[in-house]
Order: C-alpha cells, then sequence, then structure tokens
C-alpha cells in the first residue's frame, strides 16, 4: 500500500473526535506527510502496525457541511472530491460524535448522497454510556445502508475493528461513482429530521444509573467562565499564563539550542581554522540550521497550549468573550488565536487564520500578524534594551521589554481599525461557533496534535529560514573568503558594499553601514541582527567576558566615518521602532502569498517597511530637535 | 414575526421560520436551527454579544445579526 495512492479519509464536524480518531488509527510513531507548496494542511499517516496490514489515513478540517463556507472546509472538502495527487477518495469514514447524533449526521448523509463509499465511526459514546444510554449500531447500520463501528475515544476500543471494516469495504472493489452534491437548505432540513427519526430508534435507555452528566457539569463551568465579571478575569489570567510560559518554559531550551549550535561552529572552525569549508559549515549550515530550530521549543510550547484549550472546549469561550471587541476592529472572535499564535511566530499565525470564514475579516487578521511582536524580535529588544538601560537595574528592562509588548498590540489594534474604516472589501462576516462540552484534554492526543503541527511549521518556514540565511552567508563572506580577519573580510563584502551603497538611507537613523548590512541580513531572520551587528562591530571571542558584554562595549564605542557616536538614545529607540514595524521575514511573506496572494504579500511587505522607517526616522529626527541625542 | 434577538433570555422558543442573509441561513440550519426545532436563549456575554443559545443540546454562540435571522413564536 503506498501513501502516494490513495488514502482514507476521516471527515466530520468540528469536535467530532475526528483527530482524537487520527490518532488513535496512526498511532505515536506516526508519519505524517503534508502536502507542500498547495495551499492544504491535513495529514496523512499510515495506520499502526499494531493493527495489522498498514492503510494510508487521511485527517481533514472540521466542516459542518459538505458545502464548505471558510478556507478550512474548502480544504476539507477538496481533498475528498479532488486531491492534487491522490483524486477522489475511494473510501470516507464520516465521524460522527454520538452525543451530536443528528447534528452530524447531517455531513454523513451528504456524503452517501455525493456517492462516497462511508464507514460511519461513532465517538464519544463514554459520554453516551455515562448519561445510561446505549446506541444500536446494527440498527443504524441498516437505515443507512453502510457499517457503523463504535469507537471509544479514550481507550482506543473499536479502533481495530474499523480498521477491519475499511480494509473489508476497500477489498470490495466496486468503485464510487462521485457526484457533485447537489443540496438545498430543504435537503438540510429534511436530513436533520430524518437523523431525529433515526435517533429515536437506535438510542435507548440502558439499566445503568445516569453516573454524570457532561452536559450538566458544562453548564456550571460555564456560569463562570462565561460570566461577565470572573470570565473576563479568568480569560486574562488563563491568556498571561499561557502568553509568559511561551517565553519563559521556551527560554532555557533556546538558549541551550542556540548556544550548542554556536558551540558546535566553533568547534568546526577551530578544526579547520583557514578553510572555506568549515566556514560554510559553521557560519552557512549550522548557523542557518540553528536559526531554525532555536525557535522549535516556543513554537512547541504555543501549539501545546493552544491544543489543550481547544480540546478542553475553553478556546471557543475565549473567542466568543474576545468577538464583541474585535468585531469593532474589523476583526472575528476566531481571530483570537491567530493573533495570539503571532506572538510565537506570524507562520502559523497565519496558516490558523483559515478558520475565519469572511475573507475581509481574513484579510484584516493576516495583514496584522507581523505586527505582533513575535519571538524573533526578542533577541534584539534585549540586546538594544540592555544598551539603554546597561547602568540600571535589570527590572527597567524588563518593564520596557513588558512595555513594547503592549505598544506593539496597540499599533496592531490602531492599524487594523485604519484598515477596516478604509478597506473596500465585501466579506459576510459570520461568528457562530459551537461552544462543545468541558473535556479534559489528553496528553497524548495534546502531544501528539503540537508535535504535528511543529513539523508542518518547519516544512514550511525551515526551508525559506534556511536558503535566506544561506544566502547572506554567501553575501557576507564573499569576494574577500581567504582574508582571515573577519571584520576585513565582512567590511569587504558584498554584503558591506551594498551596506555602503545604501547608507544614505540608514544615515537619517543614526546609522552607518553597519547597522545597514545588520538590517538587510535581519530579513533572514530577525534575530541575525544581533550577530550580524557582532560582526560588523568586530567583536571577538574574549576568554573574561560573555558575547553580548563584548558586544555593548563595541556599541558604546562605535563612530561613524564623522566621528559621532553610532549608537545613542535616539538611534537606538530609532532601531527599536524599526523592528517593531517593519515586516522583515521573508517568510512571513512567502506564507501570506500562499495565503492570500502575491498582491496582498508585496503591499503588506512594502507598506510596513516604509511605515517603519518613515517613523523611525521621524523618531530619531524628533529626539534630536528636543535635544536627546 | 418576532426574531430570537428580541426576545428575553432564560426562556425557550419554537422556531417558526429563518430568514434573511442565505449565506446566514444555511450555516444556522446546519447547526441544526430548524422550523419546528425548540431554541433556549441562555445568556447574552458581557458585552451585550454574542448571545449563548441551546439548539439540540448543543451551545452556540450566536451575534445579534445571527439571532436575527431565527424567527420564533412568542
Amino acid at each position: 500500500m503506498n501513501v502516494d495512492e490513495y488514502a482514507i479519509a476521516l471527515v466530520g464536524s468540528p469536535n467530532s473526535g475526528k483527530t482524537t480518531l487520527f490518532n488513535w488509527l496512526t498511532g505515536s510513531k506516526f508519519k505524517t506527510v503534508n502536502y507542500p507548496g498547495a495551499t492544504v494542511e491535513y495529514s496523512i499517516g499510515l495506520s499502526h502496525e499494531r493493527y495489522g496490514e498498514r492503510i494510508p489515513i487521511m485527517d481533514t478540517p472540521g466542516t459542518y457541511s459538505l458545502v464548505p463556507r471558510s478556507p478550512d472546509e474548502v480544504i476539507a472538502v477538496q481533498s475528498i472530491y479532488a486531491h492534487k495527487i491522490l483524486g477522489v477518495c475511494p473510501l470516507v469514514v464520516s465521524v460522527v460524535d454520538s452525543t451530536h447524533f443528528v447534528r452530524h449526521l447531517l455531513v454523513t448523509q451528504q456524503l452517501i448522497k455525493a456517492g462516497f463509499k462511508v464507514v460511519v465511526a461513532l465517538t464519544m459514546n463514554d459520554l453516551i454510556r455515562a448519561r445510561g444510554e446505549k446506541i444500536d449500531t446494527l440498527e443504524l447500520s441498516g437505515r443507512l445502508g453502510v457499517p457503523v463501528v463504535e469507537i471509544d475515544g479514550k481507550l482506543g476500543g473499536g479502533v481495530s475493528e474499523l480498521l477491519g471494516v475499511l480494509r473489508r469495504e476497500l477489498n470490495l472493489s466496486h468503485i464510487s461513482e462521485v457526484a457533485k452534491l447537489d443540496w438545498t437548505n430543504f435537503d438540510t432540513e429534511e436530513a436533520l429530521h430524518k437523523a431525529s427519526d433515526f435517533s429515536k430508534v437506535v438510542f435507548s435507555k440502558t439499566s445503568k444509573q445516569m453516573t454524570r452528566d457532561a452536559k450538566i457539569e458544562t453548564a456550571k463551568l460555564d456560569q463562570i467562565l462565561l460570566h461577565p465579571v470572573f470570565g473576563l478575569v479568568i480569560f486574562f489570567l488563563v491568556m498571561s499564563t499561557l502568553f509568559t510560559s511561551i517565553f519563559w518554559l521556551a527560554k532555557p531550551l533556546m538558549n541551550f539550542i542556540s548556544d550548542g549550535f554556536a558551540f558546535a561552529g566553533e568547534q568546526v572552525l577551530k578544526a579547520g581554522p583557514h578553510s572555506l569549508w568549515a566556514s560554510f559549515i559553521s557560519d552557512g549550515i549550522l548557523a542557518s540550521v540553528g536559526s531554525v530550530i532555536t525557535f522549535v521549543p516556543q513554537i512547541f510550547i504555543l501549539f501545546i497550549g493552544i491544543i489543550a484549550f481547544e480540546d478542553s472546549g475553553y478556546l471557543a469561550r475565549a473567542a466568543t468573550l474576545i468577538d464583541k471587541p474585535f468585531s469593532k476592529i474589523g476583526l472575528n472572535g476566531r481571530s483570537f488565536v491567530p493573533i495570539l499564535s503571532a506572538y510565537a511566530c506570524a507562520v502559523p499565525a497565519m496558516m490558523a487564520a483559515r478558520t475565519i470564514n469572511s475573507k475581509r475579516e481574513r484579510w484584516i487578521t493576516l495583514f496584522i500578524i507581523p505586527l505582533l511582536s513575535c519571538s524573533a524580535r526578542l533577541p534584539v529588544y534585549s540586546l538594544l534594551l540592555s544598551f539603554l538601560f546597561q547602568k540600571d537595574p535589570a527590572w527597567k528592562a524588563g518593564l520596557a521589554l513588558t512595555g513594547i509588548y503592549f505598544a506593539s498590540l496597540g499599533v496592531s489594534v490602531i492599524v487594523a481599525a485604519i484598515v477596516n474604516h478604509f478597506l473596500k472589501m465585501e466579506g459576510q462576516s459570520l461568528f457562530m461557533l459551537e461552544l462543545p462540552i468541558y473535556r479534559m484534554p489528553r496528553f497524548r492526543n495534546v502531544f501528539h496534535s503540537a508535535l504535528t503541527r511543529t513539523y508542518s511549521y518547519l516544512h514550511r518556514a525551515g526551508p525559506a529560514i534556511f536558503t535566506f540565511a544561506l544566502i547572506m552567508w554567501l553575501l557576507t563572506t564573499f569576494p574577500k573568503y581567504n582574508v582571515e580577519n573577519k571584520v576585513d573580510r565582512l567590511s569587504g563584502s558584498y554584503a558591506a558594499t551594498m551596506g555602503r551603497a545604501i547608507e544614505p538611507v540608514f544615515t537619517p537613523l543614526g546609522g552607518d553601514w553597519r547597522t545597514g548590512v545588520s538590517l538587510i541580513t535581519a530579513f533572514a531572520a530577525r534575530e541575525v541582527f544581533v550577530s550580524s551587528l557582532a560582526v560588523t562591530m568586530g567583536v571577538t571571542d574574549d576568554e573574561k567576558s560573555s558575547q553580548q558584554q563584548n558586544l555593548l562595549k563595541k556599541m558604546a564605542e562605535a563612530r561613524n566615518e564623522r566621528g559621532a557616536l553610532l549608537f545613542t538614545t535616539a538611534s537606538v529607540l530609532g532601531i527599536m521602532l524599526f523592528f517593531m514595524i517593519a515586516l522583515q521575514c521573508l517568510s512571513t511573506t512567502s506564507v501570506a502569498t500562499r495565503e492570500l496572494g502575491l498582491k496582498f504579500a508585496i503591499f503588506q511587505l512594502v507598506i510596513f517597511n516604509l511605515v517603519a522607517y518613515i517613523l523611525a526616522v521621524g523618531l530619531v529626527q524628533g529626539l534630536h530637535l528636543i535635544g536627546i541625542s | 414575526m418576532a426574531s430570537l434577538a428580541q426576545q428575553k433570555t432564560g426562556f425557550e422558543y419554537t422556531i417558526t421560520a429563518l430568514e434573511g442573509d442565505a449565506f446566514c441561513v444555511s450555516r444556522l440550519q446546519e447547526l441544526g436551527f430548524i422550523r419546528g426545532e425548540k431554541v433556549l436563549f441562555k445568556s447574552k456575554i458581557i458585552f451585550g454579544e454574542p448571545y449563548i443559545v441551546e439548539v439540540r443540546g448543543t451551545q452556540i454562540a450566536l451575534r445579534k445579526s445571527e439571532a436575527e435571522c431565527i424567527r420564533v413564536a412568542v
């Protein structure tokens, strides 16, 4: 069986337990195939060995209907009708949450009507049993005319049986004749009535007492979590906890990784001090890979947090709480997750915006995402703030950093409001969000999904960051690659030539070619600014003090050709303002192109960099005017 | 006919029709809001919107404009 030939698709409403089932089917040693390039986002994995002969399974985004209404639903429908590589799906598993039987059976009926070969998987049966009820699967199977299997999402019961049924159905090699679905509102009404009639027959009371009713528990929790006062307080507490954990939990790991790569690079350089190969491996390959991998812990932790909240049912409440204020600036409650993610990285944030069905709201969300303070800016801010607060206690710099984060949120809100005012784009805005019952997230599931999404992020952003980092290595190394002194090599490089050519651009900012080159190299990844500055400033390894201290010392001494200090309060503030607004991230632009087209991406790239430059120059010159150098 | 948006919270209403924007109506139906179905208007969020309603045992958050598409018998 080959993953490139076909895959059995799991299709179902959001919150139907589809991804949990996918994780059970494929096991923890999953092999995920993500198709790069296309605007699709779904995973394909082989079923686990323990269930016998392995078959390819595809997880699709949740959809309420085969008539799609948002970009992620379009992806779900396309993936079974006309997959780019796999074509028409030979067999579809319709995932139905038993606690929402009537509504979820709508997609099942649409699939059957469209002519797909369907197997129904009933999930959340533990909740039905806890309610003191059971489902007659044979009866349901008879009425629908397709096989029905019960799945226990908690213990994995029924998964083996489901795979048995799938294999059997695949071998009955009658090719399904799939037609475009002709479906009206009247059909929806009829299908729901039909499902309602079915439910009266297939559901029955057991002799068991009701042990717990998840619905009542949910209602009790909602009284607190959606409460006008407590609800908001908890919302801010939960979000700030998640937010701070992105930074404080990830920081040691990120430092460990970047130190590790730096150490490996040094060793390579020591092994071959004069060789171009050593430089290529150390400053080229290792540094580029390092700049990609460094962000993985943070993005992984963010995903863990988001998926855990999603699975628990809280994320839907958070989106509901924020919808009204967001709608005032042309956003949607669904913009909440993308905006939260953007604090780690704009790339997964832009992909998360696919759940927004209004084109207009999605446009504005994607537009402001690069303004939120992503983690790549952190090393830059931390360097510049240490410079500004060199003689002050550490908490001052910390406070200033918090200020920057709030300021970035403020700027995004203002920009969204401005865009909302001027954007001439129609877009039916819907919120209509299902609030699922609260469930304890399962660690295994959360971990597995976070891993899949992190992999997908690496797959998308990795090659771009890596490529640009390599180009930067070429530009900073050649043509004087055989000059031993790092500073001389750099000052004679193509990058320096470019830096000098555009130096007039950076003079109003209070910079010279060295700041210019560092700002240009930051387009590979923003944090590269710090290492570039270290190179252009001629920081050498000194056993006594750390590299950052050396860099700070060099920065304090650096003067331009006219003898004026290069890094002053005004120029450092100017650079920080530039970093806050500028879109110096070509990976973001490449994802924006994929999501909303080249025109949008170029517009975003040009406008943010232009505005950032104008504001930064304005700030520096303004500060000079009032006597701050 | 009155829309759900005009009703008081804490009561149950019977849906008599869905009217308005086609896009909105279709999605409401897919979520289970169909003629004859009972809908419980549970509460409003602190900012006045969205509304929390329950249909067929499912809780759904609706904006005012969306609740206006749902016609109910008073």
